[in-house]
């Protein structure tokens, strides 16, 4: 049990790095709870280099669906783990 | 003193931010922009923001309402699509008189309606044939217009998957994020190129680089090098591209570890070597450390560590590069020779905005050079050497003819460099058009051949004119104190590398020295305005004999100043009073 967790979190900070990236803004400013709306950065025109840079940091290509629904870091942990556990 | 950030404008009718974030990524000294989404009509037709450098992205179908009909396969007016499309390029050539540079992407097909069908390029519905037509409009502008380039799309994107549906389903993103990147990787280049800080060198290691196989070991007869072989025909083809590189003004020198004479038969015989040793300017071919070999080449070629590229198969040759000379570029290298071509485009890294005459030459001029430095050490002494080199200078005005190599050396030339003012060829002209400026262009000739235009001064009896705005500037009370006479300023002191040490600075300053008693000038004063890579003009300065030096400023009487003795000095023009500044106080 205690692995999974330590992956989640592994797989967590791996995420908000990215969404740093694409936000440009310090990895200590996107908190776990970080969500379109709650940060500045993070509005439309932002939500595009979040799509882009989270496709480029684990190599996949998200379907519309699923980059429209990807709102907050939780999102993008439920959509990352489906792409990567392959179910 | 930290230069100020470079300021990139990015002008588009499809939405652009995420390009500006991969533009400025790691580059501290750009500052890009963007200016308000699909207003590129009122963007070009405003004032630029002040810009250093614009870039502009549009969509054929935007551009003109006609081609969007002929997209659909709808009716269209021919003349009217034409019509729209002059109109845009007479608007971008309006806007690349208010920017330094501007530059334009050419036009593609939107990439959801690519056209690849041989109807495309055929009447009634011939987008493809139409689109042609299109950019050559934009050529045609750029060809009057010195500081406009073309970036080409289709050039750039070439094996990208350059569209993402989804990104402009969500937002009017029309380029996936590799086709970003491929645009920011050429527009940095571009970029490089303006501010003259291109790669100007390549330093090839010989067994398996240039080709496969170990010369020392197998000989020359038994190198892979073209013929039927694969593993030859990407050597071949790798050496092809080195060639076109170097007839453009990229120079080619060699560090191996080999014995030179075994390593020199097997370029000068192999049958199929593209690049012979006409082809090389200098090498070092022995069995010392490789950094101390380029280290010394560089200083043969009086160039700087930040213009070479280094390109070795063997990755400890490159870690010690890297580690001892940390300004060459030493790119990683792929291990299967097939990559080397692609490889090598990648570098992206010796871009010019134009391409020169001097370009064209500039390998032979460097073997020149080093006939020059063979009849040096023939020659014994140093003085002996220079009097048989009958150098010849030549000094004209800056007239439309030079501009262009003027403007190049200008922004270019880093080392013997009194401002580094960097200004687009207009702004150099107009600057050198002012009542009580001049700018003076020496043209330098020896025995072994012509160097070309290698010198400029830009010359000011404007006594409030300072090499740059920026500059800080004490004592001013002092050297220009009235009673004593005025001054003539040396604004801009630039000479290439390649002349330096033989007369032509102290030719140049005997020139300044005539403009200065013709405008009844009692002083010259040159003020050095330090950059990480101008020391050379710095040490000539202050070596000068009847200097007087107070702070950055040099203080020179125009008495004290004279054409060495090996030195001829001609005006072309056969009259001299247009070369020196009018004096606009009387």
């Amino acid at each position: 049990m205690s692995t999974t967790i330590a992956a989640d979190e592994a797989l967590a900070c791996r995420i908000r790095e990215a969404l740093a990236r694409a936000l440009e803004a310090p990895p200590e400013a996107i908190p776990p709870t970080a969500a379109q709306g709650s940060l500045e950065k993070w509005d439309s025109l932002g939500h595009l280099s979040v799509v882009m840079e989270l496709e480029a940091e684990f190599g996949l290509s998200f379907s519309m669906e699923e980059a429209i629904a990807m709102r907050s870091v939780t999102d993008v942990m439920k959509i990352v783990k489906k792409r990567l556990g392959g179910s | 003193m930290a230069a100020p950030a470079f300021k990139v404008l990015l002008i588009a009718d499809s939405t652009i931010e995420p390009l500006a974030r991969f533009l400025g990524q790691g580059r501290g000294d750009i500052d890009v922009s963007v200016a308000p989404y699909d207003q590129v009509f009122n963007a070009l037709a405003g004032d630029l923001g002040g810009a250093d450098f614009a870039v502009v992205f549009t969509q054929p179908h935007k551009v003109s309402s006609e081609f969007g009909r002929a997209l659909q396969y709808e009716p269209f007016d021919r003349a009217a699509l034409g019509e729209e499309f002059d109109a845009f390029a007479g608007l971008v050539a309006k806007a690349a008189s208010k920017v330094a540079t501007l530059a334009v992407v050419t036009w593609a097909p939107p990439p959801w309606a690519l056209p690849a069908s041989g109807y495309s390029w055929q009447r009634p519905h011939d987008v493809s044939r139409l689109l042609a037509e299109a950019n050559l409009k934009l050529a045609a502008v750029a060809d009057s217009h010195r500081n406009l380039l073309l970036i080409d799309q289709a050039g750039c994107l070439a094996g990208v998957t350059a569209f993402d549906p989804k990104l402009w389903a969500m937002g009017k993103v029309i380029y996936s994020r590799p086709a970003l990147e491929a645009f920011a990787r050429q527009i940095r280049c571009v970029i490089d190129a303006i501010r003259g800080r291109s790669r100007k060198l390549i330093v090839l290691d010989l067994d398996n680089t240039l080709w496969g196989g170990i010369v020392g070991d197998d000989g020359w007869q038994n190198l892979k090098l073209g013929g039927i072989d694969p593993i030859g025909e990407s050597y071949a083809l790798f050496q092809r591209q080195l060639k076109g590189l170097q007839r453009r003004g990229i120079l080619l020198a060699i560090a191996s570890k080999n014995e030179e004479s075994v390593a020199l038969e097997a370029i000068r015989n192999h049958p199929e070597m593209v690049l012979r040793i006409d082809d090389f300017v200098a090498w070092r071919i022995n069995w010392r450390d490789k950094a101390a070999n380029i280290a010394d080449l560089v200083r043969e070629l009086n160039l700087g560590l930040e213009s070479v590229v280094f390109i070795d198969d063997n990755p400890a040759e490159r870690d010690l590069v890297r580690r001892s000379l940390p300004e060459v570029l030493v790119p990683d290298w792929p291990a299967d020779p097939a990559m080397f071509p692609i490889a090598l485009y990648d570098l992206r890294c010796f871009q010019t905005v134009h391409v020169s005459e001097e370009d064209l030459q500039r390998t032979r001029m460097y073997q020149q050079e080093r006939q020059r430095s063979e009849a040096l050490d023939a020659a014994g002494t140093r003085d002996k050497w220079l009097r048989s080199l009958s150098m010849k200078v030549r000094v004209r005005r800056l007239e439309q003819a030079n501009v262009a190599r003027a403007a190049q050396l200008l922004n270019k030339t880093n080392q013997f460099n009194l401002s580094t003012r960097r200004l687009t060829e207009a702004a150099f002209a107009d600057w050198a058009e002012q009542p009580g400026h001049a700018v003076l262009t020496f043209e330098v000739e020896d025995r072994f051949g012509a160097y070309g235009l290698v010198g400029l001064l830009g010359l000011s009896t404007i006594d409030g004119d300072r090499p740059y705005l920026t500059a800080p500037f004490n004592g001013d009370s002092h050297i220009l104190n009235p009673p004593q006479g005025a001054v003539l300023r040396i604004v801009d002191w630039v000479v290439s590398c390649r002349v330096l040490g033989r007369g032509v600075e102290e030719t140049m300053l005997a020139v300044a020295a005539r403009s200065a008693r013709r405008a009844d000038c009692s002083r010259i004063v040159a003020t050095y305005l330090p950059t990480p890579r101008n020391k050379p003009i710095l040490a000539f300065l202050a070596a000068l004999p009847a200097v007087q030096r107070c702070g950055d400023d040099f203080i020179m009487a125009p008495q004290d100043c004279h054409v060495p003795e090996y030195v001829s000095l001609s005006d072309p023009s056969g009259q001299e009073a247009p070369l020196y500044v009018d004096d606009h106080r009387r």
